[in-house]
């Protein structure tokens, strides 16, 4: 963009999510500290990191499922510091954490059902289960069959899709590759990026399989301990040979 | 005045029973809803050990049971203390180590009501609903102590209140000494002290059998006071008087212990004054309604532990200022110097382990060089803790050995295989957050004979001898990790860093040669990594072979001298650090291909 003495602006892209200097932990035990990121609308982006580094911590506490010592969280330009889970996943935001995240005594879509819980116009619930059945068609194949039935990549998939239902600008996944075979995994995360194409959801996704995150984020933090020790590109996290220091 | 004498001997007698389950509920952190049974228990043995023995006038009249041993007063105490001592090793044979919490407070609450019940049909003893009565008082050298009289009722509230200082110096005394910290460290940890390599039911057992004990000779007491006695004295109220006691005092304090006795114990008296009969049915809402303002007030009572008028000064030792490489230089003269290298302190052969039918590790064999620092690495899941449980015992593997120096270890228990010279730490630090970060450390050290009741009782000056060089132990322990400053607070009070610091110092002090650590740097602020990653290197310049299981990768570089990579239970490749990660499979493993 050009301004009115012909030098040139940039623009800003707003941030969907950022966090300035984020802090929390359980009790004493401090898990994160100072954590800077921020996620653009449309973005992939990949936290990756040692077990115990602290990366379900940091889902949770933007997600506002754990209450924060120190920081700013903010979605959509607005403070959620004071918001609550249930607020959050009202206003946007899913989070998937990673394992057993449905309900296993119930049908596919009755979990779907479950995932639409704050959807205002109920309507529309019959047009919404269609769409996530398009996506995964086992679910709508298997749609009257128990939850607890499905094999483990299965019900990463419809969890994957209770998610969807509310049609999440911002999807936080934890961990989407464990316990599911590699060619599950690398299907799994191919939605996830034609997700994004069509409908500009952004995604913010914890692993620490970092091939598979590689491959789709369009940027990638690293964090060891607590700390955020990197941040780059999913360009330069494709070239990246060695990853053992940064763990 | 009789009236004034017998209200302090009441609360004299309150005082009594709740320093005694002060011992159990406050030290040991274990509930007991039998202590009015037990103080029972000792009054009736005291009562028929003591009266006169049956002749042609005895008769089981309506009055109760008047006839017994006939023996001396002392007599009936001794056999009261003996007897209840041997009730309380019954009730808890099943309470240790099977029952805990809510469970423990169930079953003791059973052998309430149970003795309540049996002390009732139990007539040929108790007399039955009708009691014991005409219990002779207590006369010394010709002088009485009946409570019948003015001044035999002073006398007595004197005596109880002798009975009660000796009772207090001795729950102190325990409470104080090293027996008392194994309590203290039980109370907050069940797994730990097997991990220190103390055995934890012989002093669960005793201090059961003390409390009871105490119970029980102060019921004798009671018995020569009153001189006549049902069963209804020793019914279920009591015992939650006593528990309420001690809560409200403050667990674990007993000073907080004396005034909440006080209080409760001059409630019924005072009220008498200022309402007159009708006074019953207020005692119990007054009581009430103080338990809830305590509980919104001062949830840890009256006087919290620890936070009384201190009565003996500790002395400050030197070790306090002791720098970290004084405390190096201390601790390596101490130290079996090891040739770093020379043969594998550990070696772990094909072991397995399956849970159901998940196979968590599938016959991982691997060897820790003496003197050196080793990390097991590996994914998610790779079995490293599992591994860590059955070198040390505290899970049995399905086959396979463990060697240390060549001798298998293999399903011993994790005192046998700590007292062999294998320590290790948890991942969730398991620091004792109500004690002092020193009494953490001093709990560690091996061969404490102040543990032992009997050398605490006929071997003092040992004892106390022993006691210093275990606390300067400790204090070089803290010293070389850079805590010695904090040796006399709280542990609780200290940051996640500085506890994983003290974990580590306990280890050091358990005087093992082989320590394992289960993710030191886990939990740990940016700011006190380091300190803690340098704490890991000074156990290896002692000469300690340190195993340790680390999921950063970052750390392992720069602590272990080796690493095995584990993936799935099975040990996929060993050497330095570097060889492995210069390898790409191991790369791939790790980060997904």
């Amino acid at each position: 963009m050009i301004g009115l003495n012909g030098e040139t602006l940039t623009v800003d892209v707003k941030n969907l999510l950022s966090t300035k200097g984020l802090t929390a932990g359980y009790g004493k035990r401090r898990v994160i500290t100072n954590i800077d990121l921020h996620v653009l609308p449309g973005e992939i982006v990949g936290i990756l990191g040692h077990n115990g580094a602290g990366k379900t911590t940091l889902l949770k506490s933007v997600f506002r499922m754990l209450p924060i010592d120190a920081g700013v969280i903010e979605f959509r330009g607005v403070s959620i510091n004071k918001s609550t889970s249930v607020k959050t996943a009202a206003s946007g935001m899913s989070y998937t954490p990673a394992e057993r995240a449905i309900f296993r005594d119930l049908t596919v879509t009755q979990n779907l059902e479950l995932g639409a819980h704050a959807l205002k116009e109920r309507g529309k619930l019959g047009e919404r289960m269609d769409e996530v059945m398009a996506i995964f068609p086992i679910l709508g194949e298997r749609k009257s069959q128990l939850a607890g039935r499905f094999s483990g990549g299965q019900q990463r998939q419809l969890s994957l899709g209770m998610a969807l239902m509310l049609h999440p600008e911002l999807m936080l996944l934890d961990e989407p590759s464990l316990g599911i075979s590699p060619a599950v995994v690398n299907s799994t995360f191919q939605t996830i990026r034609d997700l994004t194409k069509e409908r500009g959801t952004s995604v913010l996704i914890v692993e620490q399989n970092v091939k598979a995150v590689t491959t789709i984020a369009d940027r990638v933090y690293v964090l060891r301990n607590g700390e955020m020790v990197l941040e780059e590109t999913g360009e330069q996290a494709r070239q990246r040979t060695e990853w053992w220091h940064l763990f | 005045m009789g009236y004034y004498a017998q209200i302090a001997i009441n609360i004299l007698i309150l005082i009594s029973l709740s320093a005694s389950l002060n011992l159990l509920l406050g030290y040991a952190g274990r509930v007991s809803m039998a202590q009015a049974v037990l103080f029972g228990v000792g009054a009736f043995t005291a009562a028929r050990v003591v009266l006169p023995p049956p002749d042609e006038t005895t008769s089981n009249a309506v009055s109760g049971i008047g006839y017994g041993l006939g023996w001396p007063w002392w007599a009936g105490v001794i056999c009261a203390i003996v007897v209840t001592f041997l009730a309380a090793l019954v009730i808890s044979l099943p309470a240790v180590r099977l029952v805990r919490g809510e469970y423990l407070i169930l079953l003791t609450l059973a052998f309430q009501l149970g003795g309540q019940q049996v002390m009732t049909v139990a007539t040929g003893f108790t007399g039955g609903p009708f009691g014991v009565a005409g219990v002779p008082s207590i006369n010394i050298g010709g002088v009485s102590f009946s409570t019948l009289k003015d001044d035999g009722a002073i006398r007595m509230a004197l005596l109880m209140l002798v009975v009660t200082i000796v009772i207090l110096a001795i729950a102190y005394g325990l409470g104080e000494s090293p027996f008392g910290r194994l309590l203290k460290t039980l109370r907050e940890h069940d797994t730990l002290l097997p991990a220190l390599g103390k055995n934890p039911i012989r002093p669960e057992l005793l201090i059961f059998g003390i409390t009871a004990g105490i119970a029980g000779g102060v019921g004798a007491f009671f018995a020569f006071s009153q001189g006549a006695m049902t069963p209804v004295n020793f019914n279920l109220d009591l015992s939650i008087i006593i528990i309420s006691v001690v809560v409200l005092g403050g667990v674990g304090s007993l000073q907080g212990t004396i005034l909440g006795a006080v209080f409760l114990g001059l409630l019924e008296p005072v009220l008498r004054v200022v309402l007159g009969d009708d006074a019953i049915p207020w005692r119990a809402v007054v009581y009430g309604g103080a338990l809830v303002l305590m509980m919104l007030l001062r949830p840890a009572g009256i006087i919290p532990e620890g936070s009384g008028i201190k009565l003996f000064r500790r002395k400050k030792t030197p070790g306090e200022v002791m720098s970290s490489t004084e405390a190096l230089d201390r601790l390596s003269r101490v130290s079996a110097a090891s040739v770093p290298g020379a043969k594998p302190a550990l070696e772990v052969i094909d072991l397995t382990k399956a849970f159901g039918g998940l196979v968590a590790v599938g016959g991982a064999s691997f060897s820790i060089p003496t003197g050196e620092i080793t990390a097991l690495i590996g994914p998610n899941g790779a079995g490293k803790t599992t591994i860590f449980n059955m070198i040390t015992g505290s899970m049995k593997p399905d086959s396979g050995k463990v060697l240390l120096n060549g001798i298998d270890i293999t399903g011993l228990s994790p005192v046998k295989v700590e007292r062999d010279g294998i320590a290790r730490s948890f991942q969730d630090v398991r620091i004792c957050e109500r004690i002092t970060v020193l009494d953490n450390v001093m709990v560690a050290v091996p061969h404490q004979p102040g543990e032992n009741l009997s050398s605490l009782t006929f071997r003092p000056l040992y004892t106390r001898q022993r006691e210093r060089q275990v606390r300067e132990r400790a204090l070089e322990c803290l010293a070389l990790f850079g805590v010695a400053d904090k040796a006399y607070v709280k542990a609780g009070e200290l940051s996640y860093g500085d506890q994983k610091l003290v974990a580590i110092a306990r280890l050091l002090a358990t005087d093992c040669d082989v320590l394992l650590l289960d993710e030191p740097t886990s939990g740990v602020d940016p700011a006190n990594v380091e300190g803690v990653m340098q704490g890991v290197s000074k156990l290896r310049d002692l000469g300690r072979t340190v195993c340790l299981v680390e999921h950063s990768v970052h750390f392992v570089l720069q602590l272990a001298d080796r690493a095995v990579f584990l993936d799935q239970g099975i040990v996929i490749d060993q050497g330095t650090v570097q060889e492995l990660i210069d390898k790409q499979e191991l790369a791939d493993l790790y980060f997904g291909s």
